[in-house]
């Protein structure tokens, strides 16, 4: 039991405890060496600058739109799989988990074959005379975190949605209900759980991706991941680095305590 | 008030529903009585609005709601499963229709109170169904499909989910509640007693169809197949022949000798085989005079207090037969028992497709 319960505490919390405590430490710009201290400075650094505090945002509103527009395309998924034709089940089942089957690398380069200036996707949108770059901009980052994300979404709500008896439906329409009315007020708050479930892990999972950010982004469009990253990477300052992982690691707790509270007041 | 004109379902290829005519009058409450397969469910479904019958008419209160989605229908309808609304209490399942309708807060809360205490729920209102017992649950389902104020109700299987015990009240509270407001109701079910006791008339349903349409009493009496007469109750069915045919009786000849039978509503042509039907409880030890008489040996006997259930032997047939409990009688006792020829019934020998009725 005891050397078990070791291997666990060492294997799962001291690589975090490491960040925690190298956040801590000071780094000297000039020669670039990490100077050991007990220091609020890095974390002062990352609450105080403007640069950080929108980092911060943009990084919290892309996960954020990645977990609505995935929200929004898989009720009617959920839908489909749930109460439409025995024949479309299987098939879009199989469409919407294929995304976690393959590496994320891989289907970010699919993307950036579409989004690209000369790609299918963005000659579509620049026909339509819509302005907007897709490549290199956080809107094509949030596209490739909604098809990595999705599936949780997804398999979150079709597993809520099937426990949401069909009769509730047809009891809400003799009652009056027409069937948009039935599946407002009757099914969707019966699924809330399985929303909530999902929207969590999506906000989470996206908030911490890097490889999407990175190659869809191209460098344009950084996010508190690809910070870390590059400060830790690039620029060698594990200090900084550890402090904006604290951040995120603290906003993710906040993120999965809303699942708590929420399992606590149903 | 509902007037069903030949509806027909499909599934497929396959036909479930055939020909459906039904008139229910104001008021009344007529069950659609069948075993499982027979299109009962499905003929209430095509009712209610969630399935397209593929032919036929539905006329509710003189308008033709044939091409009308559920909502527009005015059907009140008590699932079989209740299907009460897990999220909302007992309060916001009744006053639900209402709020549809968009009705005032003050005037839904009147409502739906009148409602909850009418089923006997007062006090109960700010409950999750889910705390409530099965034929608590029953009872807002009833009361949240009258809070609509509907031309119709619609039952489906209202008793099947309810304990044995329970059944006989609730059936006959829900019976007093539609005689009371002067609902009209069609009742599905699979359950004969149900049917019997709840029920104005019962359409007993076979294969998709109606077999026969009639009052409880005339489904028990005078049942138009050897089929209904079995589904609807025990029944010893005799091989007869008739022998003449007079103005109010036919006379047969069965293995008790030649006797007149009361003609019922039916046509028998003399010559033809038919089959009589004697139930249970018109059977009687110890006939007074002018009664057939059989001369019986006892193979079974199960005593239930108020009745007892024997099993009687004679020429090689057994036969049912329900005795008073007063009446002490024993597995291989001798007895001779009798009928009265008026209590007994004829049914003609037709095909389960084509009864031939004299009306």
């Amino acid at each position: 039991m005891l050397p078990l319960t070791i291997i666990f505490i060492i294997g799962f919390l001291l690589p975090m405890l490491t960040v925690l405590r190298f956040s801590f430490d000071q780094f000297d710009l000039g020669t670039g060496l990490q100077i050991p201290a007990w220091s609020l400075d890095q974390i002062g650094i990352v609450l105080s600058s403007p640069l950080y505090r929108s980092l911060v945002l943009r990084t919290l509103s892309m996960a954020a739109v990645t977990t609505v527009i995935a929200a929004l395309l898989s009720y009617p998924l959920a839908h489909l799989i749930n109460r439409g034709p025995r024949v479309l089940r299987g098939l879009l089942l199989a469409v919407v988990l294929t995304p976690m089957m393959v590496s994320v690398v891989v289907k970010t380069f699919g993307w950036t074959v579409l989004l690209n200036s000369n790609g299918l996707l963005q000659s579509f949108v620049s026909d339509l005379g819509i302005p907007v770059q897709l490549l290199y901009s956080p809107t094509g980052v949030v596209i490739g975190l909604v098809h990595t994300y999705m599936p949780f979404m997804a398999m979150s709500l079709i597993a809520s949605y099937a426990t949401a008896d069909p009769r509730l439906e047809d009891a809400a329409r003799s009652l009056g209900s027409t069937p948009l009315g039935a599946f407002f007020r009757i099914t969707l708050p019966q699924t809330y759980p399985g929303l909530v479930a999902g929207a969590v892990l999506t906000f989470v999972t996206s908030m911490s991706a890097l490889v999407t950010p990175q190659l869809l982004g191209g460098g344009k469009v950084s996010t508190i991941v690809t910070s870390i990253y590059d400060q830790a990477m690039t620029s060698q300052n594990w200090p900084l680095a550890s402090a904006l992982g604290i951040v995120l690691m603290v906003l993710t707790a906040l993120i999965l305590s809303i699942q708590v509270v929420f399992r606590r007041v149903n | 008030m509902i007037d069903i004109k030949s509806i027909s379902v499909d599934y497929g290829s396959t036909r479930v529903l055939e020909g459906f005519d039904l008139e229910v009058d104001a008021g009344e409450l007529v069950s659609l009585l069948g075993p499982s397969g027979s299109g009962k469910t499905t003929a209430l479904r095509a009712i209610g609005g969630f399935l397209h019958p593929s032919q036929g008419q539905l006329i509710i209160g003189g308008k033709d709601v044939s091409s009308l989605p559920p909502e527009k229908r005015s059907i009140g309808i008590v699932f079989q499963s209740y299907a009460l609304f897990p999220h909302m209490s007992v309060f916001e399942n009744v006053e639900y229709a209402l709020r549809i309708r968009g009705v005032g807060r003050s005037s839904r809360r009147k409502t739906a109170e009148s409602l909850i205490d009418l089923v006997r729920l007062g006090g109960q209102g700010e409950k999750k169904p889910s705390r409530l017992s099965g034929g608590q649950q029953q009872r807002v389902a009833l009361a949240r499909a009258l809070a609509m104020e509907p031309q119709v109700l619609l039952l489906d299987e209202p008793l099947s989910n309810l304990d044995a015990n329970l059944r006989k009240d609730v059936g006959e509270e829900i019976r007093r509640l539609q005689l009371d407001r002067g609902l009209t109701a069609l009742m599905v079910t699979h359950d004969r007693q149900e049917a019997f006791g709840m029920s104005d008339r019962i359409a007993v349903l076979s294969g998709g169809r109606i077999e026969q349409l009639g009052s409880p009493a005339d489904i028990y009496r005078n049942p138009c197949s050897s089929f209904i007469a079995e589904f609807v109750g025990q029944a010893n069915l005799i091989p007869a022949t008739v022998r003449s045919v007079n103005s109010s009786t036919v006379d047969i000849e069965c293995f008790c000798g030649r006797l007149p039978i009361p003609r019922g509503p039916y046509d028998y042509t003399s010559g033809s085989t038919v089959q009589m039907l004697i139930r249970p409880e018109a059977l009687k030890p110890n006939p007074p005079d002018g009664h057939a008489r059989l001369a019986t040996r006892v193979a079974e006997s199960f005593y239930y207090g108020s009745t007892s259930h024997l099993e009687i032997e004679m020429h090689g047939q057994n036969l049912q037969m329900t005795a008073s409990g007063a009446h002490r009688i024993a597995a291989g006792d001798q007895l001779t028992v009798g009928f009265d020829p008026e209590e007994i019934a004829l049914i003609p020998n037709c095909d389960r497709s084509g009864p031939t009725h004299a009306d």
